[in-house]
């Protein structure tokens, strides 16, 4: 249950995420017989066992260490294995909560790929809500099967291998929100109209990278009777915190002034040497600064939105 | 609009039946669909210009939306949210259907503006006029309009629609009821005074929401002077499941936008609240006098019973907090970082999220440093979200070409076990004569698995690990300089 649910102390078959690095983490079952080896030594998983979660850990030859994480949505999305392309924190967060998810809501998703999204919608409708997750590729709806199955999400999501464009979705009257990450979601919007829960408000989020797509998908939305099409992009820029010493003009003086002593004194190799030529060099002051990086995330995907309008009883 | 309790905790300040009633209502609720219109809850109304207002909605009374028109209550309660409706006769109201308000690009310069000469509208203002005290709805006075219009068939599409939009927010009598929703309550107060909830953007809160890690069957910890929109999104996450302290400024709460989301009794009671005073041990809170209730007036019981529940109240709330073991702890405030991480993170668990929100990324770079060099924090980082809403009408998918120039920074890290019976291995910068004295005492010293090269050694495991990114011993260099220079 460490998806739903928070623990202070790790256990045998606990999940832990072993943070390394930023760029380095991996999912780890505690399992007390197994060890753990990486380039920073040599952890064994029983070491892990009472203790705390966010604890620091040495490694057993005392060459490195590591951090021992709760696993959480977001660093799911860090170290899933990557079968398809998967959505961020910055998508997952502004969709969740424009297709007004919260615990109770019922909601469809297709496809379900690596169920990075997945993860972070079973983590928001919890502990009464429900997802019905779609994906055609066989492999790929085992393997995440399997995962929601350890992360003790399984009564929570309904996994089927089904081709939602050709087939639909086999559920009518159901689901409060749809979201649809196809190559092509148009083929599956009118499908997607029918599982909404017909007797009241709906949200439905597509995800596409391209412009035609959305293209495409607003103009069926529009056929499909759904209201407030709206498109964003959302995109997270990290700003990253360093010193940096602030010199002056003054000081640009003073480092010629030190260049020509030392030469002079070069030439003058014999003669004595002359004290109050140049300044003794001081410590600039250090400045905080941010700095964004040289390259980030520059596209994800264009995130069209709109609303499933309620039944009337004439229609 | 009534006048409502300026905090959640003033409810006991309203004689009893109400409390009675609210909350006969609010258990009721927790049953019934939040996509229903319902009596004695807050809706927002869309109104035709475009404009959002906001209604405490009670049955068997008139609601007006100034000049688009007044229309009777009944005949919206019990409906699902979504559609439109249209005011006619006296104060009825019937569902429009498909009524989306166009998207129209506003800033498009070089279209000319033909359909604007008045000459070409045949019918005169007080023929309109007279249209509308005949009763005539809104949709059929614009159908006339557009009839009379003798260039209307010439312009393109996209200039109709302009058109007719401009004539909608005129005359038409539609207007669309909203469910409040975390996106709908924002929206509202972002557009109507963002300063109110020191401009963060939806956006942002949203990521908030996230990186907190905010669901059922959490203990937050929530420092809010945004009137509550982010005690609001917290509320709604743990859906009654859970804990959300909220630490608030100045003697009573202002959560105001909490009331907004027509939350459940259950949603509400997951609400805890101390001011900062509260907060620390050594503010002794002053002792309640217990009496016997049965000497008591009706009148002073009444008040007796509310100092009484208010002083448990306290009390109680304050022994959670000092218990500690929150599951994360969000930060929205006025107040120096810094200071509050201080405070508070001795109340939260390990690898547990710690956000920061300010819209001043200066800021939050100072409390970035502290973090960094604390080491109790993994990962400090300031980020900063962006978003872009598209016009989206066909063969003219664009950029709005205005928007939000920024939606406010986060800084976010995970909180850190530092475990003294565990041998840590030592940066070299510690090796300096203060803190070698530290290192010296308890367990460290018994550890001879650590000596100088491993040291060394995993101080680089940072270093080129985490490369580009300042890694807290350089800084800690770099203070350390600073602190000697000064
Ligand atoms: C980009 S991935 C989804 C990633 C997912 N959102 C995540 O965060 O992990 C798209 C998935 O849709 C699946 N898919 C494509 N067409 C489909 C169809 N017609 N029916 C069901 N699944 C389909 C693909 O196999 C692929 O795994």
């Amino acid at each position: 249950m460490s998806f739903l649910r928070y623990k202070t102390i790790i256990e045998e078959g606990d999940l832990v995420i072993a943070h390394l690095s930023r760029e380095n983490m991996t999912p780890l079952i505690v399992d007390s017989r197994k060890t753990y080896n990486n380039k920073f030594g040599t952890f064994k998983h029983k070491d892990m066992i009472g203790k705390e979660y966010g604890t620091k850990m040495p490694s057993h030859n005392g060459r490195g260490f590591m951090y021992l994480l709760h696993p959480t949505p977001e660093l799911w999305t860090h170290v899933v294995p990557h079968r398809t392309q998967i959505l961020y924190v910055a998508d997952i967060s502004y969709i969740i909560t424009y297709i007004d998810l919260k615990p109770g809501s019922v909601v469809l998703e297709s496809g379900t790929g690596s169920g990075s999204f997945s993860h972070s919608l079973a983590r928001t409708i919890a502990p009464n809500g429900h997802l019905y997750t779609f994906e055609f590729h066989e492999e790929r709806a085992k393997a995440v099967k399997k995962e929601f199955e350890e992360h003790g999400l399984s009564d929570l999501i309904t996994v089927e291998c089904r081709d939602v464009c050709k087939d639909g979705f086999g559920i009518t009257n159901i689901v409060h929100a749809v979201f649809l990450d196809l190559p092509a979601p148009w083929e599956a919007i009118s499908a997607a109209k029918e599982a909404f829960k017909q007797n009241r408000i709906g949200k439905i989020c597509c995800f596409s990278p391209c412009i035609e797509q959305v293209q495409r998908t607003c103009a069926s939305l529009n056929e499909n009777g759904f209201v407030e099409i709206k498109m964003y992009e959302c995109l997270i820029r990290e700003h990253d915190v360093k010193t940096i010493p602030v010199y002056t003009v003054a000081d640009a003086v003073n480092k010629i002034k030190v260049q020509q002593d030392k030469k002079r004194k070069r030439k003058d190799q014999n003669e004595q040497d002359d004290d109050n030529s140049s300044k003794s060099k001081q410590d600039p002051p250090n400045l905080y600064v941010t700095k964004t990086p040289n390259e980030t995330k520059g596209h994800t995907s264009y995130l069209t939105f709109a609303t499933f309008l309620p039944v009337l009883d004439d229609e | 609009m009534n006048k409502h309790p300026k905090n959640m905790s003033a409810v006991s300040q309203i004689t009893e039946d109400i409390i009675i009633k609210s909350e006969e209502n609010q258990e009721e609720r927790e049953e019934q669909d939040t996509s229903l219109i319902l009596d004695n809850q807050y809706i927002f109304i869309q109104l035709p210009s475009g404009n959002i207002k906001v209604v405490k909605l009670q049955k068997d009374t008139n609601v007006s939306l100034g000049k688009f028109g007044t229309f009777h209550s009944n005949g919206i309660i019990g409906r699902p949210f979504g559609h439109s409706y249209e005011i006619y006769d006296n104060y009825q109201v019937k569902v429009i259907k498909n009524v989306a308000f166009y998207e129209v690009d506003e800033t498009d310069a070089n279209n000319k503006e033909i359909l604007d000469d008045p000459s070409k509208q045949k019918l005169s203002y007080q023929e309109i006029e007279k249209l509308k005290k005949q009763g005539l709805e809104g949709q059929d006075i614009i159908k006339k309009m557009v009839e009379g219009h003798s260039a209307f068939d010439q312009k393109t599409e996209y200039s109709k629609a302009k058109y007719i939009k401009r004539k909608e927010a005129k005359f038409s009598r539609v207007f669309t009821p909203i469910n409040p929703t975390l996106y709908s309550v924002w929206e509202y107060f972002f557009s109507k005074n963002p300063g109110k909830i020191r401009d963060m953007r939806i956006d942002t809160l949203s990521q908030i929401l996230s990186l907190a890690n905010v669901r059922a069957y959490t203990k937050m910890l929530v420092v809010d002077d945004t009137q509550g929109l982010v005690i609001t999104g917290v509320m709604e996450r743990l859906g009654g499941y859970g804990i959300v302290l909220g630490i608030h400024d100045g003697e009573n709460h202002n959560y105001d936008i909490v009331r907004y989301m027509n939350f459940s009794k259950k949603i509400h009671d997951s609400l805890l609240t101390l001011s900062w005073q509260q907060v620390f041990k050594e503010e002794i809170q002053a002792p309640f006098n217990y009496q016997d209730e049965s000497t008591l007036s009706e009148k002073d019981l009444k008040y007796y019973l509310r100092r009484k529940v208010n002083y448990e109240r306290i009390r109680d709330t304050r022994e959670i907090l000092w218990r500690g073991e929150f599951d994360g702890l969000i930060v929205a405030s006025q107040y120096q970082p810094e200071s509050i991480l201080e405070t508070l993170m001795p109340y939260v668990s390990g690898s547990r999220p710690i956000i920061i929100y300010h819209i001043n990324k200066e800021v939050l770079i100072n409390a970035c440093v502290y973090m960094k060099i604390s080491k109790k924090f993994l990962n400090p980082q300031i980020t900063e979200s962006w978003l872009r809403q598209y016009q989206v009408l066909p063969g003219r998918i664009h950029p709005s070409m205005s928007t939000s120039g920024g939606g406010g920074y986060l800084l976010h890290a995970t909180h850190i076990v530092i475990n003294e019976s565990l041998p840590t291995p030592i940066p070299s910068y510690m090796k300096q004569k203060d803190t070698l004295e530290e290192l010296n005492k308890s367990d460290f010293c018994n550890n001879n698995s650590i000596d100088e090269t491993v040291k060394i050694e995993s101080l680089d495991q940072n270093v080129t690990s985490e490369n580009h990114l300042v890694n807290s011993e350089e800084l800690q260099e770099a203070e350390n300089k600073r602190i000697k220079l000064e």
